[in-house]
């Protein structure tokens, strides 16, 4: 192996390739102390002297919130954090040996009248010093990231001294090292914590028995929109030439109409739409097109109502679970799809993209626990502090700074005389 | 993970069954703040390791890797402290059913106060 190629796997294959297995041991641990923790409380709930009543119902079901949330993170092998960290070194990893496998030779130096000039310059003798190489990469990651302008020199005047088929493979190095830290603060966050305990929450609000839950549904399933709104809704449609489905629309300006002037509602749409949030499709491995917001259709208010009441045998007239189920596992594979257009995205440099992307996915995540939470509530629909509204608009329109849209800044097109 | 307590009687009527099994709750209580606090230490130390780890990394990944798993690292702490969280707020419910216990005790311990009649 040549010494470029060996500084390349010493410095930056090896330690990405050992990630996973120096890092998980955190998930193993946490997965130990709350199998231990499931194993310790369970006693709580074991006849004959069993914790019961109300109170132990809501013990119940906070403790069950909280170890189905952490057993999902690491209950089933590293966390997702951590597997899409794992994901990103080994893309890295594959490009860096394919960039190796394809710029196989170091420069024949007896044919180069450079190579007494780079043992000169310290760059190819036994002594070389690779740590130098590796703050040179972070230079030139630094300075083509804009940070400084010192890696652009050094670049050059090794470039004077190699080959140009190894600095193309230098320049793979530094593009990928670039990429990696542009995709690694992409990565989703874990999912939260349910509620910390206290005793507060088990005696301020007591859940309705089933008993007394009424089977017709009590939460709307459409947007409840005045004639304006809906107006608007239409004339939205017009204006985004038909792309976008109206019902989407009415269901945009049914969760923000709410808290904001028309106008301003309007314009919030508009600039979700020009930013490229309401792009009606994502495109799947096999090439198919499905409906990137299709799912919302299916988690009303009165779907997740309705579910909830399935999950505890109280006729909901429909299998309201089955549809919720599948609405949540078509968001599910939204995300894997979206995951896979981030890493796309970054390692084009398509910062924009990168950026809607990772808003999009965030927000379909918050959603998915959001919908989880609901139905697993030991409170009943009409108890919801929601009212099963989904966070999913208003993160997208916080994170994308479509919640500051003004008419002024958004203005309806102007029509034509 | 914890099976919900089951009811014996009917609950559409009210009538079920409340059990606060004190002595138990106190013993899960304590149990899990010793374990937790076992669980932590040995937390910490694998967490040295990484931060051992995030060293051998090239400089140019070492800041975002480690803003990552340091995120990451204090998810799973605020786990551990959910845990510990939740061991006091069963010690806090335990003083909250003996000291109601104690009180409707008191109501019922009173002398006839002059004030019309005697509770029993």
């Amino acid at each position: 192996m040549d010494p470029l190629d060996q500084a390349i796997t010493d410095i930056i294959i090896t330690p990405l390739s050992e990630f996973q297995h120096k890092t998980s041991i955190l998930d193993t641990a946490h997965n130990s102390a709350v199998q231990q923790f499931s194993k310790t409380v369970g006693a709580l709930f074991t006849p004959p002297a069993q914790f019961s009543g109300p109170a132990a119902d809501a013990v119940s079901s906070l403790l069950s919130d909280y170890l189905q949330t952490e057993t999902h993170l690491t209950g089933h092998g590293p966390s997702p954090l951590l597997t899409e960290a794992n994901d990103n070194c080994q893309f890295v990893i594959k490009r860096l040996q394919y960039s190796i496998d394809t710029h196989t030779l170091w420069p024949s130096m007896s044919s180069h009248g450079t190579q007494a000039a780079m043992i000169g310059g310290g760059i190819l003798d036994s002594t070389i010093d690779w740590a130098a190489l590796e703050t040179l990469l972070a230079e030139i990651a630094a300075g083509t990231l804009g940070l400084a302008a010192g890696g652009a020199i050094v670049l050059a005047g090794m470039a004077a001294m190699i080959e140009q088929r190894k600095m193309e493979e230098l320049q793979d190095v530094v593009s990928v090292l670039i990429a990696l830290t542009l995709a690694i603060p992409r990565i989703s966050a874990d999912a939260a914590l349910p509620h910390t305990p206290s005793t507060v929450d088990y005696f301020a609000k007591t859940p309705k028995p089933i008993g007394q839950v009424p089977s017709d549904a009590e939460l709307p399933h459409d947007p409840t929109l005045t004639p304006g709104q809906k107006a608007d809704a239409n004339e939205l449609e017009r204006e985004f030439g038909n792309t976008i489905d109206v019902s989407l629309i009415e269901y945009i300006l049914g969760i923000i109409g709410k808290n904001v002037p028309r106008k301003i509602a309007q314009a919030m749409v508009r600039c979700l739409y020009l930013n490229g949030f309401l792009d009606a499709y994502i495109t799947t491995d096999s090439g198919r097109s499905i409906s990137t917001w299709g799912p919302f259709g299916h988690l009303q208010p009165s779907d997740l109502e309705g579910a909830w009441k399935d999950l505890r045998d109280v006729n909901s007239h429909a299998d309201h679970l089955q549809e919720v189920d599948n609405a949540l596992n078509g968001l599910k594979n939204r995300i894997t799809y979206l995951n896979r257009m981030i890493s796309e995205a970054t390692m084009q440099g398509n910062a924009d993209k990168v950026r809607i992307y990772t808003i999009l996915r965030d927000a379909f995540q918050k959603t998915i626990n959001t919908v989880y939470n609901l139905i697993d509530s030991p409170f009943s629909p009409t108890q919801w502090d929601s009212k099963g509204k989904l966070p999913t608009i208003e993160e997208i329109l916080t994170n994308s700074t479509c919640a500051n849209a003004s008419p002024e800044s958004y203005p309806p097109p102007k029509t034509g005389n | 993970m914890p099976q919900k307590p089951s009811y014996t009687g009917d609950e559409a009527s009210g009538d079920e069954q409340i059990q606060y099994p004190i002595d138990l709750m106190c013993s899960v209580a304590s149990k899990v703040l010793a374990e937790t606090s076992l669980a932590l230490d040995q937390y910490d130390a694998h967490w040295k390791q990484v931060q051992t780890y995030l060293h051998t990394l090239p400089g140019v990944l070492q800041g975002p890797f480690k803003d990552l798993l340091t995120q990451h690292e204090q998810r799973l702490r605020a786990s551990y402290q959910w845990q510990i969280d939740f061991a006091s707020a069963l010690f806090s419910a335990i003083d909250a059913i003996e000291g109601t216990d104690e009180d409707v005790s008191q109501q019922f311990a009173q002398k006839n106060t002059g004030h019309g009649y005697p509770v029993f």
